[in-house]
């Protein structure tokens, strides 16, 4: 759950009163984008993404125009401008026009836990728009501080004054960084990051957050309290995930990635260690990654079934149902939820292979439930117990899978 | 606790053997919530008692286990005022409460050492500071998300479910200690390296939050001063920079470790995905994905990848790409040190599947694979269980839940197993009888069996009339008279016979002929080697020429099957009721493929006779004017059995309606008796069923629970619609009227009957009184607010008629009725007809010729349409009857008293 950009991130800072450029969305009037440039006499363009964009900077995606033709023009390109990012493709959906603030200085910031000192650290340059991980140690502070204390001002001056920060702009960065801490930690979120903060030129410099990154914990309600439109984190699941999504409680039970929708595996995955591996070994062959431990109860697990046949039975070639030897999971429970849901669908893929392999409680329950169904259905299976390695569970499901298709052309 | 280690923060263990051992004491929070009430009882016994007391917010008592009771109290203080010393906190509540029970066992346990977090998805807030508090107060936290901890040497388990309901077979004494992030792996590993002869020390799942609060450098660290571990096997996912850590400090020299590694990284996948925004994550954990990982131990080992083929190792140990290759990597890394395997070989990984079926699809060799026997005590379990018979359901509080019928909130229209009562429709009477009990619907070549089966059961359920006639002699209405002659059965021998003799004959057969119930005379000779083991009796005479009937019925239909055979052999040589047998042996073949197919349990297959022998007593003890129904006395004297063959439904119309139907007549009945079958199990009917086997009552008594259950207003009011639309028909006759004639007076009635109820809601509500009369059987809940509202089950059966070129004259009435309610201004909009008007004008329909001969006096109208209702209930309620009696608990369907509200 993330979010960049100033058409959500600017409500973050105004959650705890933090200074943040001038900002207007793509339906803005000439009037408005105008006034927008009266003091500056520039205004700076930028595609709104949703989730997790960044470095739009680097691909070429932040425009500064001086007019409003300039703008106009901007605005058109960039309203649905594409860039990928790793595997990822992001794709905008309109533009917001920013302020430019002008300013001699920038600065990056961000909060957010360090798993080195398992403790909230706070990293702060005096330089805006620069690669932060090739930097040079002595020109980066990284401030661990106690979580009970929260970041204090002396955190930010102490680090300033060893950045060398030129001494007209410690007292408002003192002033202003520790809201960020409220925010951080009031709010559910596990990062935010201010890149650049430009010094507003004034009587007295101000600092303002001219772009802002920003992640929450799916796990910490608190994030709520932001009212952020749904449709800011809607971007970052599919159909598939959002309806699994909706049965998500705190025993995890329904975690799920979509990785090919056009995949011939549909594989229900038990444990963390389970779906790491199997996610592994049947790389795009899997329809989707999932974790369904933590013995979720029939019904829900009834449910999860019959979403993934119903988005996904009638391309598969084998339905796999793999995991460890459970410790807490009712493999009697699971098994008859996810084999009355296939009775259930059965009709949009008859010719439908199972390939099983798990342990735990009540698995000879479960493995003579699902002979007997799979067995009234007609329906070819193969059951390994945890005797037999995963890893060659997974494997031989490929190699079934591999003569599935070549059957199919 | 001074801390003697090296670490730049507190960690109070320093050997494995501290994290759980025989003198670790435990408290469990939220011990009687649903997850430690399935996991802490078999923690407690497998360590031999190492849970000194229970916390339940607001309750107090006792965790009942097998070695004693653990104490449950109200909060950590009460257990530390009551004197009961703990050292370890293990915390089961959701995550929002977690950081508060770890500041209160902090607060209240002077003497805590150790807190296990059992919880997954903690916000990483409340990790946070749960990690600062524990600090602050020298404690050492595991997890969140940590599945236990394991100490294998003293057989001791701590926290979660780590290892299942039987931790022995996973946690085996030996030199390996496992360190693992994902917690069914935390089992899974100790199963593989088995299998390479190595047991463990310690096992620990450590988690996988963000935040690690026993990480790696701690459990080296541990690991290294624990002279019971020879080595280490890790699993460890992407994310976090603990093993980076533990390495560089390993190279640093800020803590000495010696022993060898085997350890598996997962989840290169993962780096496909959206990854964290930023540089900040470049500072706390980007770079540690897989590859990264992967990348750290490479080096630290100064080898690649284990490859199983060609086993190289270092003294520092190696990576391996996938958890089966730990134990031959342990192996080859122990060698290299010279430790030898803790014992022998326990099997291998290979793949050997425990159950095999290709259904005869060509699969190429290279994929066949044999069926390979289990391991023990696997391979027992299996004998024992793959022959039982039926599904075998999950107990559960059934009140207000069922197995059997579900209103549909979509479409407001009952389903029965998953079938719409509007598909049901068109079935005959009989096959929806059996349908209710087997969920599979009788095919059209068994039909005659099954009308026979119903229609002898109506003839023998008529004995009960004595009672039904006196009971109605004293205005009891339908459902009561109906009922005392169903009580009368109670739990009668014949019920009890037909189910020893059912379960006997699924002894005998089923694994010898599985899901295949054709004649099989190998089967039928070798059960037959059996004598004597089916209840004793006698058919008297007239059973015996109704066991003729049927044994020709079933030769001349070509029905014949395995169990009908053995009956007739078996019954030749042994002292047995030749037609109970029969009877069952043929029920079990009705049933015998949804049995098999682990549809429905045994329970219901060897109850069928039971029910079905009920729906018999009903229809057969309803004839209102019996002593002149010749129909009735005919088919009750059982003299001339071809009355057997007839159709159900018919058998139905000519007891109650003592007369001959026209075919038009049969099929409406018929129609409308599958058509109300079931409304769910949240009509006071169905409930009705269910209160009583939640009693624990024989399924006689269920049925008058059912049976009591409805009344004037449930069931008996479709004689307030009949009356309304017979009255307002007043002398006219549509069935004797030309069509022209017809529509004019329909026409004329509706809009007087509109015009007179336009007028009565005028007056009634000036005068403010809500409570006057309503038209019955229009408007729904559902199905209303647009210009022309339509109740999709009525328009479904009007339709029907309409294909059959048939019309009900009342369901047209009606039709017109609301258009002129509403024309005339006393609805908003056309009101549709609803599914209780099809009911109503069948019924009057039915009846019609005999009020205008003047035949049939105003009681058995009335008791014609409730004795209707109790047809087609009969069916609904005995599929609701076998559901709850299959899943529900004792006593499931009482109302707590924290649910009961005194009104006074």
């Amino acid at each position: 759950m993330q979010l960049t950009g100033l058409k959500y991130g600017k409500l973050l800072m105004d959650m705890v009163d933090f200074p943040v450029a001038k900002m207007l969305t793509e339906d803005a009037t000439k009037e408005e984008i105008e006034g927008l440039m009266k003091d500056s006499g520039k205004v700076v363009i930028k595609p709104s993404f949703m989730g997790s964009a960044g470095k739009k900077g680097k691909a070429g995606l932040v425009k500064i125009a001086s007019n409003y033709a300039e703008a106009d023009a901007a605005r058109k390109e960039l309203f649905f401008a594409k860039y990928s990012q790793g595997p990822v493709e992001h794709k905008a959906k309109g533009v917001t026009f920013e302020e430019f603030v002008e300013s001699d200085a920038e600065l990056y910031f961000s909060l957010t836990t360090s798993t080195i000192t398992r403790k909230p650290v706070m990293l702060l340059i005096v330089e805006g728009g620069v690669e932060v991980e090739d930097l040079p140690a002595e020109k980066k502070a990284i401030v661990s501080f106690d979580p009970l204390v929260g970041l204090k001002g002396y955190h930010v001056n102490d680090a300033l004054i060893k950045l060398g920060c030129p001494k007209a702009f410690i007292s408002p960065l003192v002033q202003q960084l520790p809201k960020l801490w409220e925010l951080y930690n009031n709010y559910g979120l596990t990062m935010i990051e201010l890149n650049p903060i430009r010094m507003k030129k004034g009587k007295r410099p101000l600092p303002v957050a001219c772009d802002v990154k920003a992640a929450f914990d799916q796990d910490d309600p608190a994030h709520t309290r932001i009212k952020l439109p749904p449709e800011v984190f809607a971007t970052e699941l599919t159909d598939f995930e959002l309806e699994i999504n909706q049965l998500r409680t705190y025993q995890g039970q329904s975690d799920v990635v979509e990785i090919n929708p056009k995949g011939t595996v549909l594989p229900f995955m038990f444990g963390g260690g389970a779906n790491s591996a199997a996610t592994e070994v049947l790389g795009d062959r899997a329809i989707f990654s999932s974790d369904f431990g933590g013995n979720p109860p029939y019904q829900k697990m009834k449910e999860i079934a019959d979403i993934s046949y119903r988005h996904f039975l009638a391309r598969a070639n084998i339905v796999s149902i793999i995991g460890g030897k459970a410790n807490n999971t009712d493999i009697f429970v699971t098994f008859k939820a996810m084999l009355d849901a296939l009775r259930e669908n059965i009709k949009l893929n008859p010719n439908i292979h199972v390939v099983i392999g798990r342990g735990g409680p009540q698995v000879v329950q479960g493995m003579i439930y699902a002979r007997d169904l799979l067995d009234s259905l007609k329906i070819p299976y193969k059951m390994f117990g945890f005797d037999s390695s995963m890893i060659g569970v997974l494997n031989y499901t490929l190699e079934l899978d591999a003569w599935l298709e070549s059957k199919k052309k | 606790m001074s801390q003697t280690n090296p670490f730049p923060y507190y960690v109070g263990i320093n050997s494995l053997e501290e994290i759980a051992n025989k003198q670790t004491r435990c408290v469990v929070m939220n011990i009687l919530g649903g997850e430690s009430k399935g996991v802490t009882p078999t923690s407690h016994e497998f360590s031999g008692g190492n849970i000194v007391a229970g916390v339940q917010y607001g309750r107090s008592g006792k965790m009942e286990t097998k070695i004693g009771d653990i104490p449950v109290f109200g909060s950590i203080k009460e257990i530390v005022d009551a004197g009961i010393e703990f050292d370890t906190g293990v915390i089961y509540l959701p995550p929002t409460a977690v950081a508060a029970a770890a500041d209160e066992l902090i607060a209240h346990n002077p003497k805590l050492t150790k807190i296990v977090v059992l919880t997954e998805k903690v916000s990483v807030k409340d990790s946070q500071f749960i990690r600062a508090i524990a600090q602050a107060n020298q404690i050492d936290v595991f997890g969140g998300n940590c599945l236990g901890i394991g100490n294998s040497w003293e057989q001791v388990r701590v926290g979660g479910a780590l290892g299942g309901k039987a931790p022995g077979e996973s946690l085996v004494k030996g030199s390996v200690a496992v360190y693992s992030n994902s917690g069914n792996f935390s089992t899974t590993i100790p199963e593989y390296l088995k299998t390479g002869g190595w047991g463990t020390s310690t096992v620990l799942s450590s988690g996988k939050d963000l935040y690690i609060q026993f990480a790696l450098a701690e459990f080296l660290y541990a690991a290294e001063n624990d002279s019971r571990t020879k080595g280490v096997m890790m699993y460890i996912e992407p994310g976090g920079y603990y093993e980076k850590q533990a390495l560089d400090w390993i190279e640093e020299g800020l803590f000495k470790f010696t022993k060898p590694i085997v350890c598996c990284v997962t989840g290169r996948w993962k780096a496909n995905l959206s990854r964290a925004v930023g540089h900040a994550g470049a500072i706390a954990g980007g770079g540690d994905d897989a590859l990264a990982k992967e990348k750290w131990f490479d080096e630290y080992f100064g080898i690649g990848v284990f490859d199983p083929a060609n086993p190289k190792v270092t003294k520092k140990g190696v990576r391996i790409a996938s958890i089966q290759d730990a134990p031959t990597a342990m192996t080859s890394i122990m060698k290299e040190i010279g430790v030898e395997p803790d014992f022998t070989t326990t099997g291998d990984l290979s793949l050997k599947p425990w159950f095999v079926n290709d259904q005869d699809v060509d699969i190429p060799e290279n994929l066949k694979m044999e069926k390979v026997e289990a391991m023990a005590p696997y391979n027992d379990a299996i004998k024992k269980l793959g022959n039982q018979v039926g599904a075998q359901l999950s107990r559960e509080s059934m009140r207000n839940k069922s197995g059997a019928s579900m209103m549909s909130p979509k479409t407001q229209i009952t389903e029965v197993h998953g079938v719409s009562v509007l598909d049901l429709v068109k079935e005959h009477f009989a096959a929806t009888n059996v349908f209710a009990l087997t969920k599979a619907l009788p095919s059209a070549e068994e039909m005659p069996m099954v009308n026979a089966i119903l229609n002898y059961y109506t003839a023998v359920g008529a004995e009960n009339m004595e009672v039904a006639v006196k009971t109605r002699a004293n205005n009891a209405l339908p459902n009561a008279y109906l009922g005392a002659a169903v009580m009368m059965n109670g739990d009668k021998q014949l019920f009890q016979d037909y189910k020893d003799m059912t379960n006997t004959l699924v002894d005998l057969f089923y694994t010898q002929v599985w899901g295949d119930k054709s004649v099989n005379d190998a089967a039928i000779a070798k059960a037959l080697e059996q004598k004597g083991v089916m209840p004793e009796g006698e058919a008297s005479d007239q059973d015996a020429k109704v066991f003729d009937f049927f044994v020709a019925l079933l030769e001349k239909n070509n029905l014949k099957s395995v169990f009908t055979e053995y009956a007739i052999k078996y019954a030749a040589d042994n002292k047995v009721n030749k037609l109970n047998l029969l009877m069952a042996a043929m029920l079990l073949s009705l049933s015998w493929k949804p049995l098999t197919d682990r549809q429905i349990v045994q329970e219901t297959a060897a109850d069928l006779g039971t029910y079905l022998s009920l729906n018999g007593v009903i229809v057969g003890c309803s004839a209102p004017a019996y002593p002149n129904n010749a129909f009735w006395t005919k088919l009750t004297s059982l003299e001339d059995l071809s009355l057997l063959n007839m159709d159900f439904s018919d058998v139905c119309f000519r007891i109650l309606f003592n007369r001959e139907p026209e075919e038009k007549e049969l099929f409406a009945l018929n129609a409308m008796l599958n058509l109300t079958i079931s409304n769910g199990p949240g009509t006071v009917s169905a409930k009705g069923s269910k209160e009583s086997v939640s009693g624990g009552n024989p399924i006689a008594s269920c049925y008058v629970g059912w049976m009591v259950n409805t009344g004037r207003d449930h069931g008996g009011n479709g004689f307030e619609a009949i009356k309304y639309v017979n009255d307002n028909m007043g002398e006219f006759d549509p069935y004797t009227a030309s069509a022209a004639e017809s529509e004019a007076a329909m026409d004329k009635i509706a809009l007087a009957a509109a015009e007179k109820y336009a007028a009565l809601k005028k007056k009634a509500k000036d005068e403010g009184d809500m409570k006057y009369f309503k038209v019955p059987c229009v408007n729904h809940p559902v199905f209303k607010g647009k210009p022309i509202n339509f109740d999709p089950r009525e328009t479904h059966i009007r339709e029907l008629f309409k294909e059959r070129n048939e019309i009900n004259h009342f369901q047209e009435f009606y039709h017109i009725l609301v258009q002129k309610l509403y024309d005339v201004g006393a609805t908003k909009n056309v009101f549709c007809v609803n599914i209780d008007a099809v009911i109503a004008t069948i019924t009057l329909d039915l009846i019609w010729k005999d009020i205008k001969s003047g035949a049939m006096p105003e009681k058995d109208m009335q008791d014609i349409a409730f004795t209707l209702f109790q047809f087609a209930r009969m069916v609904g309620c005995s599929a609701e009857i076998a559901d709850h009696k299959s899943r529900g608990n004792p006593i499931d369907c009482r109302t707590p008293a924290s649910q009961c509200f005194w009104v006074g």
